[in-house]
């Protein structure tokens, strides 16, 4: 995952949230650490503006990021059905 | 700075820096800790910031010169910022009818300028000697033989380290990391998560500046998702003749980025002629995952204060309040070895949410979910020209708002028996038919 930093408005939130603790909160805005990133797409869902994409990083893992539903939505998906 | 400390605070929000502020105060050894570089600027969206209506949280402040002063625990909180008097709290349908909630007299919440208070916090923390170490993030604290190991990570390194403290402090709020890492987090349950963004706008072309709005029904937002909110408040060292700004939020629990419904609310919404002159002067955005209260929010000796600590939030205030009654209740434990019940007794009959049904109860507040907005617009017409008693907070509100439209029960039943059923289900909805809804 990438931050685009113009647009983060520095809240914070994905910092907290993220299972590998790859996020830092550098300038006050987040910067995510490539080397700790696994491309789970936690802070993605997580982000009220946007700032936060996928890159091709890991190009099989993106394939399937692509196609699999966001994070918030399977465990919606799973409420759901329940 | 040291290796050993008598308190370390994790997060200095308004609980964080009271419990260093008091704990400093009264001659420990404070280490507080905090993510962001500059301690007393507000990036996320905080709709909070306000002076509730009395008894909130088990405390009743009030406006003494200026300053905050919370009745009930009895101190008062410096502050040199400006203060909102909001007297209505106005549910809105997509058609632009109203459910109305008054309070003429006393208002129904006051926003203030929560980097003020911020500022005013730290800087008594500082003067008592608290260090401060900034852009460093609390990881994980855990308890060993005669106190607390805390780890901590600076912004730019990889590597942790260690502090020793015999009290450490959970205050980084409501996504709290050191929370996540207690056993006591096991007992809470997780209903669902909330996503926020929220813009500052001034040149708003407003009617209701004397009202906190809370938009109800899916006609809002293209997506017909999530929540919107309007509160006017003031900038951070706004002067005076310096107007209020508006300050709108949209909340979405999932599917869409918040931005995208609170753009849409701006430029496509039923009531963006308001906003066609407007200017963004700051953006805010959160994330909220909704689980239950800790209802024992100390173990061992490190205790959990504020938002880290509830569920959602608590009001600034209260974080406040209950910052300085652990603070207090932490003294007693260095001086005599126990005491930490004074704050967690205090915790479970004062927040609301501790209590039973409350959650359900609260979160039947946000809205009419159920119901489509042509069924809203027609409820929110018969209460249009009316008035109610009440204020904003959700532990109160939602029994006005039942109370209004059930006074009209008997003529909706009459005119529309669909939406009469709806209604009727929708105030025996469970808390996660309406986060899911």
């Amino acid at each position: 995952m990438q931050v685009n930093r113009e647009i983060c408005v520095g809240c914070g939130a994905c910092v907290n949230l993220c299972p590998r603790l790859a996020i830092r909160f550098i300038d006050s805005r987040s910067y995510i650490d490539q080397q700790s990133c696994i491309e789970c797409g936690t802070c993605r869902d997580a982000c009220g503006v946007d700032a936060i994409y996928a890159d091709c990083r890991f190009p099989d893992i993106i394939m399937l990021n692509a196609t699999a539903p966001s994070f918030l939505e399977a465990q919606l998906a799973v409420c759901q059905k329940r | 700075m040291k290796t050993h400390y008598d308190v370390v605070v994790i997060g200095a929000g308004p609980a964080g820096l009271m419990v260093a502020k008091e704990m400093s105060a009264a001659g420990a050894t404070v280490l507080l800790v905090d993510i962001k570089k500059e301690i007393p600027k507000v990036n996320r969206s905080c709709c909070t910031m306000l002076i509730n209506e009395p008894n909130t949280h088990g405390e009743t402040v009030r406006i003494v010169n200026n300053n905050l002063h919370f009745e009930k625990t009895g101190f008062t909180v410096p502050y040199t910022g400006k203060f909102v008097k909001l007297v209505r709290s106005v549910r809105l349908s997509p058609g632009g009818y109203k459910l109305t909630m008054v309070n003429r007299s006393e208002g129904v919440a006051h926003p203030y300028t929560k980097e003020v208070i911020l500022k005013n916090l730290l800087d008594s923390a500082v003067d008592n000697g608290t260090d401060v170490l900034t852009e460093t993030a609390g990881i994980k604290a855990e308890n060993v033989n005669g106190g607390v190991r805390v780890f901590l990570r600076p912004a730019c390194s990889r590597s942790m380290y260690e502090v020793r403290c015999k009290i450490a402090f959970a205050a980084d709020g409501v996504n709290s990391q050191i929370v996540t890492g207690l056993e006591l987090f096991k007992t809470r349950k997780y209903f669902g998560s909330f996503r926020v963004a929220s813009y500052f706008l001034d040149n708003v072309d407003y009617p209701y500046w004397d009202a906190w709005v809370t938009c109800v029904g899916k006609g809002h937002t293209r997506w017909g998702r999530g929540q919107i909110y309007m509160v006017p408040k003031f900038l951070p060292y706004a002067q005076d003749g310096d107007r209020p700004i508006l300050d709108v939020f949209c909340g979405t629990p999932c599917g869409m980025p918040a931005k995208m419904g609170l753009d849409s609310f701006i430029k496509e919404g039923p009531f963006r002629e308001w906003f066609r002159h407007a200017t963004i002067v700051h953006r805010g955005a959160c994330v909220v995952n909704f689980y239950t209260c800790i209802m024992n929010p100390v173990e061992g000796n490190i205790v959990v204060v504020g938002d880290a600590a509830a569920f959602i939030e608590t009001y600034c205030q209260a974080a406040m309040m209950y910052g300085y009654r652990a603070a207090h209740a932490a003294l007693k434990v260095l001086a005599t070895g126990r005491g930490y019940e004074d704050y967690t007794n205090f915790w479970r009959e004062s927040f609301e949410y501790c209590h039973p049904g409350e959650i359900e109860k609260a979160l039947q507040g946000f809205g009419l979910g159920q119901l489509e907005d042509e069924a809203l617009d027609y409820i929110f017409k018969l209460t249009d020209n009316e008035e109610y008693e009440g204020y904003v907070s959700e532990n109160t509100a939602p029994d006005v708002m039942k109370k209004a439209i059930m006074g009209h029960i008997d003529q909706i039943r009459r005119e529309r028996p669909d939406i009469a059923v709806v209604i009727e289900k929708h105030w025996k909805a469970s808390a996660e038919d309406i986060v899911q809804g």
